[in-house]
C-alpha cells in the first residue's frame, strides 16, 4: 500500500493501522448519513486532508455536492480500494476485476456516469477520476463534433465562418 | 460554461485522456473549449499523461504484406491493447506498391523510388505528409552529390514543424557530402551542398548502411550505423557509430557499446539486428540490439565527468526476453531473425520484423510487445517496408487557429 520508503512509510503504516478502526459518517445533500471505516474514506484526499487537519472526525463530513444514489456507488468503491490489501498479483488482479465491472456498470447509465465523475473530481479521488474519465474519452472516439455537442449538452456557439476555417484541421472528416 | 452537463474543466480532463482525433473534434465543438485545449497547459497535461499519452501519439504503421497471389498494402492502427488507438492517417499506402519507406518521423515519411521502377540515374524521392496528404516530389540535387542508391545515409529529417507543413531533410552521401532540403508551406528546395569534415584522428566509414539502418536524430547531430569493412562482410563487429554535427559540418565515428554485439544470435552477428534510436523524446542516443535471448536497449548516458571514456559511458538496460514477446506460438519461432523498421521517438516504440513470425510493436517505457501482424510458420507470406507513422501533436495544437472567446463565453 506504502509507495513511500523508509521511516515516512512505516510511520504513516502504523498511524493507518491505529485509526484503521475508527469509523467516518459521510452526509448526502439530501442529509442521508454513510458510515464507513476511515481507510475507505482516506481514498478521498478532500476527506483525507479534512482528517489529517484534525477536523471534527466525530461530526462527520456533509458533502453538499453529492446526492445520495452517488454517494453510495462513490463509497462502493472507496471500500474496495480502501479495504482490501493489494499486495499480491492475485489481490491485484481481483482489484482490476472489480475497476472493469464497476466502470462497465456505470458505462451503462451515462447521465450516473457523468455524476459519479463529478462528485469523484469534488472529493479528488484519484483512482475513481481516471477510471470514470477515461471511460469518458472511450466513449467520445469516433464521435463527430456534433455528436460530442449532443452528448454533453454543448452549446453550439460557432459561425459559420470559424466552421470553414476549421474544417481542414479535421483530416479524418 | 460550455457544457451544461459537465464543466469545461472536466470537458479538458476528458479530451486530455482522448486520442488525437477526438481531442481536435473536441477543439471544434464550442469556443471555450476550444480555448482551453488550445492553451499550453492542455499540452503540459498531456505530456504529463506519462505512456499512455505517449503511445497515443503513434498513430499506425504501414507495411506491405505478399502472400502468392494477393499484395495488401495497408495502414494499420495499434491494436485493441492501446486504449488510444486512432482511425488511419492520410497515408495513400499504394506508394508503397513502388516505392519504399525510408524514414518516417512527425507525421512525414520520406519514401525512395524502387529502382526497379526508377532509371538507373534518376534519384525520384518524396516527402508523404500522413496528416493533410500531400506529397512533395523533391527536385533533382547537386551533381556533387554521389546519390547512387545503395550509397547514400538514409536521409534525415532534421526539423519538422508546423504539423508537417515545414521540415528540413538532410541527404548525406558516401564521400561525405551532405545537401539539405528545406521546405514551408510555400515550397522549397535544396541548400548548396557542403563537404563534411573529419575529426583529427577519425577515420570515413567504408560504407553506409541505407535501408538496415535509421538515422537517430539528437539535437542537430545525426547518428547512423556505418560500415568499416566491405559490404559483404558487414557484421555487426564492422560497425561503428557515424555522427554527424550537422552546422558545424563535422563529422566522428563512435565504436559501439562495448561487448554489444558478443550477445547476438549466431555467428554472423548481422548489422540488421542492431538499430540507433534517440530515446528520451530525443535527448539521448541509443542502440536497441537483439541478442540470442532478449531485446536490450543501451544508452550513451551524458558527459558526468571529464576522465570517463565514451566505452564507460553507455548502460544496458533489457527491454524483453524474445519468448515473451509471444508465449502462445512455438519458442522457436522466437529465435528467428530479427529486422528493425524503425523508432518512434514520441511514443517510444520500436517497431521490428521476426522472420517467420511477423511484425511486433515494443514499447522502450512500459517494455509490452504488441504483435501487428502475425505470418504463416508455412512460407505463405511476408511483410515487407513497414514503417511507423506517429503525429506531433503539440505542433497540431499549436497550428491550429484561435478564436477570440469574447463573443463565445456565457
Amino acid at each position: 500500500m506504502a509507495t513511500g520508503s523508509g521511516a515516512a512509510a512505516a510511520a504513516a503504516d502504523a498511524e493507518e493501522k491505529e485509526s484503521g478502526s475508527r469509523m467516518i459518517t459521510l452526509t448526502s445533500n439530501e442529509g442521508k448519513a454513510f458510515v464507513v471505516t476511515e481507510a475507505s474514506a482516506r481514498q478521498s484526499a478532500t476527506i483525507r486532508s479534512m482528517v489529517d487537519d484534525g477536523g471534527c472526525v466525530d461530526k462527520g463530513f456533509p458533502l453538499p455536492n453529492v446526492d445520495s444514489k452517488t454517494l453510495a456507488r462513490v463509497i462502493q468503491y472507496c471500500d474496495e480500494h480502501g479495504n482490501k490489501e493489494a499486495h499480491t498479483v492475485d489481490e491485484r488482479a481481483a482489484l482490476a476485476k472489480f475497476d472493469k465491472d464497476f466502470i462497465a456498470e456505470l458505462d451503462a447509465d451515462k447521465a450516473f456516469l457523468y455524476d459519479v465523475t463529478m462528485a469523484a473530481n469534488y472529493l479528488h479521488i484519484q483512482g475513481l477520476f481516471a477510471l470514470t474519465t477515461q471511460c469518458i474519452a472511450d466513449t467520445i472516439k469516433g464521435k463527430t463534433p456534433e455528436e460530442i455537442r449532443t452528448a454533453f449538452g454543448i452549446e453550439y456557439d460557432l459561425t459559420a465562418q470559424d466552421e470553414e476555417e476549421i474544417k481542414e484541421e479535421d483530416t479524418h472528416a | 460554461m460550455a457544457s451544461t452537463i459537465l464543466p469545461d474543466d472536466l470537458m479538458l480532463e476528458i479530451a486530455v485522456r482522448s486520442d488525437i482525433v477526438s481531442i481536435v473534434r473536441c477543439a471544434a465543438t464550442c469556443r471555450s473549449l476550444r480555448g482551453r485545449i488550445l492553451e499550453e497547459e492542455f499540452c503540459r497535461r498531456h505530456r504529463a499523461g506519462g505512456s499512455n499519452a505517449a503511445t497515443s501519439l503513434l498513430r499506425g504503421v504501414s507495411y506491405r504484406f505478399r502472400c502468392d497471389l494477393n499484395t495488401f498494402v495497408g495502414v494499420t492502427t495499434q491494436a485493441a491493447s492501446s486504449p488510444s488507438s486512432s482511425p488511419l492517417p492520410r497515408f495513400d499506402a499504394g506508394i508503397l506498391n513502388t516505392f519504399e519507406p525510408m524514414v518516417s518521423r512527425d507525421g512525414l515519411v520520406v519514401v525512395l523510388e524502387d529502382y526497379v521502377y526508377a532509371a538507373p540515374d534518376r534519384f525520384n524521392m518524396c516527402v508523404c505528409n500522413t496528416i493533410t496528404g500531400d506529397v512533395t516530389s523533391l527536385p533533382a540535387m547537386d551533381r556533387a552529390m554521389k546519390v547512387k542508391r545503395r550509397l547514400i545515409y538514409p536521409p534525415a529529417l532534421l526539423d519538422v514543424g508546423d504539423a508537417g507543413r515545414s521540415f528540413e531533410l538532410l541527404v548525406a552521401d558516401n564521400e561525405l557530402h551532405t545537401q539539405t532540403f528545406s521546405f514551408d508551406g510555400g515550397g522549397g528546395g535544396w541548400g548548396a551542398a557542403r563537404t563534411i569534415r573529419m575529426d583529427a584522428g577519425h577515420r570515413k566509414p567504408s560504407i553506409p548502411m541505407p535501408f538496415t539502418t535509421f538515422p537517430a536524430i539528437v539535437g542537430r547531430a545525426v547518428h547512423w550505423l556505418a560500415g568499416t569493412e566491405r559490404y559483404w562482410e558487414l557484421q555487426a563487429h564492422g560497425v561503428v557509430i557515424f555522427s554527424l554535427r550537422v552546422d558545424a559540418a563535422c563529422a566522428a565515428t563512435m565504436e559501439l557499446p562495448p561487448g554489444s554485439a558478443d550477445k547476438m544470435l549466431g555467428c554472423r552477428k548481422d548489422s540488421h539486428e542492431l538499430m540507433l534510436a534517440a530515446s528520451r523524446g530525443g535527448t539521448a542516443l541509443s542502440l536497441v540490439v537483439a541478442e540470442r535471448e532478449l531485446i536490450s536497449v543501451w544508452t550513451l548516458e551524458e558527459e558526468a565527468t571529464a576522465a570517463a571514456t565514451t566505452a564507460a559511458r553507455w548502460s544496458r538496460q533489457v527491454v524483453i526476453t524474445r519468448l515473451a514477446i509471444d508465449r502462445s506460438v512455438e519458442a522457436e519461432r522466437m529465435y528467428s531473425n530479427v529486422f528493425f523498421e524503425g523508432f518512434g521517438e514520441r511514443s517510444g516504440v520500436v517497431l521490428l520484423r521476426l522472420h517467420r513470425f511477423g511484425l511486433v510493436q515494443l514499447n522502450l517505457a512500459t517494455k509490452e510487445a504488441l504483435v501487428v501482424r502475425r505470418v504463416s510458420t508455412r512460407w505463405s507470406g511476408s511483410i515487407s517496408k513497414a514503417r511507423l507513422h506517429e503525429v506531433d501533436l503539440y505542433s497540431l495544437l499549436r497550428c491550429m487557429k484561435h478564436f477570440d472567446l469574447a463573443t463565445g463565453r456565457e
